[in-house]
């Protein structure tokens, strides 16, 4: 029965959280310091996902590819591999290790120590004060970090393939720009403000849903990571419906 | 750390992010290039799937872009931004084209001619050149319901008939040719049967019935033979060693 509910339960906590008053005077400086720990904090190990995915990509792409086709589909398929599916599911899956288990072992700790509970006695909405600057904050970074992965990505991808990989910047370039089709930047990105949706509304979800003592902050945790993966893959198979679908 | 830093690192990093956003977009567009350009018009009566963005090739180099594409009456107007550079003339041919053989990506490719230059304004006809499979295989389709298959047949007898007297008259003079073989052949055994008696006459005399058949077939002469060999050995190389024995030379 708790199975068939938690869909119910899992919008109505998020309408709760969005569906608010924002009163931005007092949610900014909590949205700048979310914003730093979930967006700044992962810029470092985005930027090293996005050298080895560019490295990876454009070796496996030139192994599939080279001799078949022309050479300037190396670039096309990376650059497409990157912008649609690569970059926005890599960076998502980053974050949520990162941020969702963050923030549900935070949050747990503060709803089994009852400083929630605290919160609503003292008349401030945990809502606002806790869960909205933490989604919005999410919500906001995945997409800037999918795109600094997506440039960089290219970039790197771009470096080895001149390098080492025998095939000239012009003719790679050729290939990203020839078939370049705006609907797979923009999709990528309607897909990384899906996955930092969910990914901070898990993360606080299963935090605020946190009950007993040290062990069930752990179990939160866990879910928060397990539920964000789920819903990315789910998603982003939806999302290729919608936008990619021929 | 103060809060007016992490403030500013904050604003910092999502100005960073729009702009790489829009850096990026603006890259793999094509569309980061230095330099105006301008835009030329062309109309085609069907442009088969040509999407704003697409490329535009002047004689093989990328030079432009597709800007916009809009329909206007039965007719399909299509504005090209192309580099300041390129130079179009009157006569300019501009053809949509297709990247791959299956026909999926298209581009504008523009070849100039030599004609007068095209002011600012001029309006160009475009042909559609793209290669349509579902079209080819209509215009396939046809030309194999044109096939009589009467004609076909009457044809292909005649060519049947043309081959077979060809086939008969090389047989004929193939048969001319071996008789005259035969025949070479016949002389030629005559011949061998000829050398044949021959060999045989020359295997009676080494047989032993003949003088030289004797001397041949003979032990004992053999025998002798080889005596009479190693004495005469003997005697020059005494010879050798005791001449004055046998040779006695005075001059006086």
């Amino acid at each position: 029965m708790k199975f068939v509910t938690a869909p119910g339960r899992y919008v109505l906590f998020l309408a709760k959280s969005i569906f608010i008053p924002w009163d931005i005077r007092r949610t900014w400086p909590r949205l700048v310091e979310q914003l730093y720990i979930h967006g700044v904090s992962a810029f470092p190990v985005i930027l090293l996902a996005s050298v080895f995915v560019g490295l990876t990509t454009a070796v496996q792409t030139s192994y599939q590819l080279m001799g078949i086709v022309p050479k300037y589909f190396v670039g096309m398929g990376v650059s497409r591999m990157v912008l649609i599916e690569l970059a926005p599911v890599f960076t998502a899956f980053l974050v949520a290790g990162r941020s969702a288990s963050s923030m549900s072992a935070e949050l747990g700790a503060m709803r089994v120590s009852e400083q929630i509970d605290a919160l609503t006695v003292m008349g401030v909405n945990p809502y606002r004060y806790l869960c909205l600057p933490r989604i919005a904050a999410l919500t906001l970074s995945v997409p800037l970090l999918v795109v600094v992965m997506e440039v960089c990505a290219i970039a790197v991808a771009l470096l080895i393939s001149t390098l080492a990989l025998e095939v000239s910047a012009y003719t790679f370039l050729y290939g990203v720009t020839h078939f370049f089709v705006p609907k797979d930047f923009f999709g990528g990105l309607a897909k990384a403000v899906l996955f930092g949706l969910f990914i901070g509304t898990n993360g606080c979800y299963f935090g605020f849903g946190a009950e007993g003592g040290a062990k069930q902050v752990g179990r939160a945790t866990t879910q928060a990571v397990v539920a964000s993966a789920g819903m990315i893959l789910g998603a982003n198979f939806l999302m290729a419906l919608i936008f990619f679908r021929s | 750390m103060k809060r007016r830093t992490r403030e500013l690192i904050v604003v910092l990093f999502v100005l960073v992010g729009i702009g790489l956003a829009v850096f990026g977009f603006f890259w793999f567009s094509g569309r980061l290039r230095t330099g105006l350009r301008r835009n030329v018009t062309v109309y085609f009566d069907n442009v088969s799937g040509l999407r704003v963005g697409d490329p535009v090739e002047v004689m093989g180099i990328p030079k432009g872009r597709v800007a916009k594409v809009r329909l206007e009456g039965r007719r399909v107007c299509c504005q090209v931004a192309l580099d300041q550079d390129v130079e179009l003339t009157q006569d300019t041919r501009i053809a949509i084209r297709s990247v791959s053989y299956l026909g999926s990506d298209r581009y504008l490719m523009i070849t100039l001619g030599p004609g007068p230059r095209a002011e600012d304004g001029f309006v160009f006809q475009g042909v559609n050149e793209a290669l349509d499979l579902e079209e080819t295989f209509l215009q396939l389709d046809r030309a194999l319901n044109k096939f009589n298959p009467e004609e076909l047949t009457g044809s292909l007898k005649q060519v049947a008939e043309d081959l077979m007297a060809r086939i008969q008259g090389q047989l004929d003079h193939f048969s001319g040719q071996l008789d005259k073989f035969n025949s070479g052949l016949a002389v030629t055994g005559e011949e061998l049967e000829g050398l044949s008696d021959g060999l045989d006459s020359l295997a009676v005399l080494l047989k032993g019935e003949s003088t030289m058949g004797k001397l041949l077939t003979s032990q004992k002469l053999y025998d002798e033979v080889m005596k009479t060999n190693r004495q005469v050995q003997i005697l020059i190389e005494d010879i050798k060693k005791n001449p004055k024995r046998y040779f006695k030379i005075s001059i006086f």
